[in-house]
């Protein structure tokens, strides 16, 4: 008798204490790094999640609609800047920071979503590149079209989020508030904040992507001529594509802004897209949980080369431990090249398939009006017999 | 579906290549990096938009230039030492004479003025790019490695304590450089960072070493604010700043062209030029001298119009307070323009190979700050400290390219921090941080081979330790700096402190 895989219904009990197990493994993940991690590291994990957002949000433009952007390190630039130009010069307190970061990306990018509109594939990633790389050096001018940047985001010497108040510690405070536990650190607090706030923008994106709106980006990527039959506008879903995804990756920049501390103009340069674009690709494009993984070994990976002692050869010296990131890229794609996310659920499909509920066979007899369309009753059970779809993405 | 997902991966994977090769054409590559103030046209071209020579860029080259004349200063004292006996202190090394700064340790943890256990390490960090586009600079540390291990082997350390470096990585991303610095201070524990490179960087984490109270000594930014005790006691600098080169200008138009009266100075509309022009539109009058155009140009001026407005005052020196190929220009404009007159360049602009020779005979009467001897520079093959230097990496680092000036940088800052410790244990209450910093506030160097003089600090009416230098004319013909003919500047003291 075949026992594996086992096949559970969508929204079934079984499902739903699974889905369950994901939110403890993420509560988990939180306790870990506010408890458990020392105290520093719990900083680079906080930018850890800053970057998951960032990611997150190329993933709705390049994941599910299929537009590929380089400009997003823009995107993320211009959240952490407006985020720190309001904390350190005209001290608002963060949070309320985020909203205007967030409206800023989502302006910039429907500008930037316009061209989509014409250019697609590799013209259209020209056109991003062009944003990546002048991000940095408008953020320097002094002089663009009559502004002077460099006066506001302090120019090649960058900017510290602080009040340049030194009788204050650390001039620019985000310390735990009173009712916080015991013997948690600012830096602790950071991570709290914006792992709160990432799970906030996970969650409407993951709801973003099931909506009809989400479903019309896909029907968009997969066949533009047939989304538009079906009545998605492409026009007006591209540019919304690209704002809604510049919004959620600025709000991630200016998590960043928090988390980092200080930022110069080359820290938003064109490396960081395409930290941004190999993060998602590694995590599994058009999945929610990519990001995550992405963002995550984009902080680490590096970090882990650089540091870690080698049993034989020790720690490496810094132009060879690029080398070991580098493959170790290689050898995550050549093993799972769907990403992270893809592998993993590959693996899983040998052990646990999902299916969909099907909907309830209606009585035909009962409302002759459907009896027109039996069709729609036989399709549910052809469609059970094939895979369901995403046990199999990775695969193919 | 599979089809289109296929069709994305694929655009993914060549928009990847697109902008890897876009990536590689942007960065400098290590030789940039490695070569005196070379940094910035690589980084110009890359970014197709005449990226300005960054400040920090600048900074960093000069960091190599620089820090040469410190070491040489530092080799000869510890040759001394090595001759007379086996003794840690550094004879001509002393304490600035009178008072010096002391470090405030009321807000500062416990430790800050507990003497470090007997025998226990001396952890100094080094923070910087090991990786990324300019990781060139994480050669520093080898040259700081190789001098520690040095002074451990031969001296046993300082005082008893063995010094070990900790280097940590910020791929030179100011973003980065807080929590490696974190890490340093919390996880490392270190005892006391030198020369983290970058001024973004180093702004961006003093607050956290003045919270800590740990000293960030001898940063490697030219930037003028690390002088500035009263507020940031627990940062020091390490290298001339560009306020301080252009004090020296004027002190050098004073003695080698007594008869100039008119200057025009030609600054880059940036945070670095501004720091030169800053400094000259108050110095120069000071002097008794007019400035007769002071014109600040854009990163994507060709400078023509520039040149015309610095013409047109008939002034008797030019400055040019500019860098990369902009020096080229101004020279060779300013030659075509009628101008034979002395031109000054700044110091970012020394490269003979990349600025100076493509103005060709235009370049003859122009003139540079020299602050570094060049270890490869056959000049000082016989030179007692490049020589000490050279014999010490290849004993105490075998296989670094002892060409390499960012080593040589590296080994002068490890020379400085020894100086600093081995005094700092000698002050009532032993080997605290709080005495390391003020150490570091006090320096008194005279090597006699410097090449400009007495490196002087001491935190009250002089926080920049490196205020000297020769002003060498550059010679078409042999395509050199004449250094032997130079006029050597000492503006040492003048520099004061940090005003904001």
């Amino acid at each position: 008798m075949r026992t594996l895989p086992l096949v559970i219904e969508r929204k079934s009990t079984v499902h739903r204490v699974l889905q369950l197990v994901g939110v403890l493994a993420a509560l988990g993940f939180y306790l870990y790094v506010v408890g458990i991690v020392e105290n520093f590291s719990a900083i680079r994990w906080a930018v850890a999640v800053t970057l998951a957002v960032a990611i997150l949000g190329l993933n709705i433009v390049t994941g599910y609609s299929g537009q590929i952007s380089i400009g997003h390190s823009a995107f993320f630039g211009i959240g952490a800047y407006t985020t720190m130009i309001l904390i350190a010069d005209h001290g608002w307190p963060f949070l309320l920071t985020l909203p205007v970061a967030g409206a800023l990306g989502f302006v910039v990018g429907a500008v930037i979503g316009v061209p989509a509109l014409r250019i697609r594939g590799l013209y259209l990633s020209l056109i991003t590149l062009g944003l990546a790389l002048a991000f940095p050096a408008i953020v320097k001018s002094d002089n663009f079209f009559g502004i002077n940047f460099a006066s506001l985001t302090g120019g090649s010497n960058g900017k510290v989020i602080s009040s340049g108040d030194v009788t204050t510690k650390r001039g620019f405070h985000w310390s735990p508030p009173t009712w916080a536990p015991d013997g948690w650190t600012t830096n602790d607090w950071v991570f709290t904040t914006i792992f709160v706030i990432a799970l906030v923008l996970f969650l409407l994106t993951s709801n973003l992507v099931r909506s009809r709106v989400g479903r019309g980006l896909v029907a968009m990527r997969d066949n533009e001529i047939g989304a538009a039959v079906s009545g998605v506008y492409p026009a007006q879903y591209k540019v919304l594509a690209f704002a809604t995804s510049a919004f959620v990756t600025a709000i991630g920049g200016g998590c960043f802004a928090l988390a980092s501390t200080t930022i110069g103009p080359d820290t938003f340069g064109l490396q960081r897209s395409i930290e941004f674009i190999a993060g998602l690709v590694i995590g599994g494009v058009a999945t929610i949980l990519g990001p995550a993984i992405g963002g995550g070994l984009g902080e680490w990976l590096p970090y882990w080369a650089y540091e870690v002692d080698w049993p034989l050869v020790g720690k490496l010296e810094g132009p060879q431990s690029g080398i070991l990131y580098g493959l170790i890229l290689v050898v995550i794609i050549f093993f799972m090249p769907g990403g992270i996310v893809y592998g993993l659920r590959q693996l899983r499909s040998k052990f646990i398939v999902f299916v969909p509920r099907l909907p309830v066979p209606q009585d035909i007899s009962a409302t002759p009006a459907v009896a027109r369309t039996t069709g729609a009753a036989d399709r549910p059970s052809s469609e059970s017999i094939s895979p369901p779809d995403d046990a199999t993405a990775g695969v193919q | 579906m599979n089809q289109h997902s296929a069709r994305i991966r694929r655009g993914l994977a060549a928009a990847l290549c697109l902008s890897l090769i876009a990536a590689a054409c942007g960065s400098d590559d290590d030789k940039a990096a490695d070569t005196t103030a070379a940094a910035a046209p690589t980084t110009a071209a890359a970014t197709a938009t005449t990226t300005a020579e960054t400040e920090a860029t600048t900074a960093e080259t000069t960091a190599e230039t620089t820090e040469a004349t410190e070491a040489t200063t530092a080799e000869t004292t510890e040759a001394t030492t090595e001759s007379t006996a086996e003794e840690t202190t550094a004879p001509e090394t002393t304490e600035a004479s009178g008072e010096t700064f002391q470090v405030p340790t009321d807000n500062c943890p416990a430790d800050t003025t507990q003497p470090l256990a007997d025998g226990a390490p001396i952890k100094i960090g080094f923070i910087g790019p090991q990786t990324g586009p300019l990781a060139a600079f994480g050669v520093i540390g080898q040259g700081m490695k190789v001098y520690f291990d040095k002074i451990n082997k031969e001296d046993g350390g300082v005082d008893g304590h063995p010094l070990e470096l900790v280097t940590k990585d910020d791929a030179y991303d100011p973003a980065k450089s807080a929590p490696a610095v974190q890490e340093a201070l919390e996880g490392d524990k270190i005892f006391a960072s030198v020369f983290q490179v970058g001024t973004p960087n180093v702004a961006g984490t003093r607050q956290l070493y003045a919270d800590a109270c740990v000293p960030q000594a001898l940063v490697g930014t030219g930037f003028p604010a690390w002088g500035d005790p009263a507020h940031f006691p627990w940062t020091s600098g390490g290298i001339p700043s560009y306020t301080v080169e252009a004090r020296v200008w004027v002190e050098f138009i004073k003695q080698k062209f007594p008869d100039a009266k008119k200057v025009a100075i030609l600054t880059f509309n940036n945070d670095f030029g501004k720091t030169y022009k800053t400094t000259l539109d108050k110095a120069l009058p000071d002097a008794g001298y007019e400035i007769v155009a002071d014109v600040a140009h854009e990163a994507t001026s060709d400078l023509s119009n520039e040149v015309t407005q610095l013409l047109a005052g008939g002034p008797d020196v030019i400055i040019g307070g500019t860098t990369s190929t902009f020096c080229t220009n101004l020279i060779t404009l300013a030659r075509q323009g009628g101008f034979t007159g002395p031109i000054i360049n700044s110091y970012t602009c020394q490269s003979i190979q990349q600025f100076m020779v493509p103005a060709g005979e235009a370049a003859a009467n122009v003139y540079t700050l020299v602050v570094a001897k060049d270890p490869s520079d056959p000049a000082y093959a016989d030179d007692e400290g490049v020589k000490q230097y050279l014999e010490d990496v290849a004993t105490y680092g075998p296989g670094i390219d002892s060409k390499v000036g960012n080593v040589f940088t590296g080994y002068n800052a490890a020379f400085m921090t020894v100086d600093a410790l081995t005094r700092a244990a000698k002050m009532e209450g032993g080997l605290t941080r709080a005495n390391l910093m003020n150490a570091f506030w006090s320096y008194n160097i005279v090597g006699p081979i410097a090449i400009g003089g007495i490196a002087h600090v001491d935190g009250i009416t002089d926080a920049y330790i490196s205020e000297f230098g020769v002003m060498s004319e550059y010679d078409p013909a042999g395509q050199t700096y004449k250094v032997k003919d130079g006029v050597e500047i000492d503006v040492e003291g003048q520099g004061g402190v940090y005003s904001g």
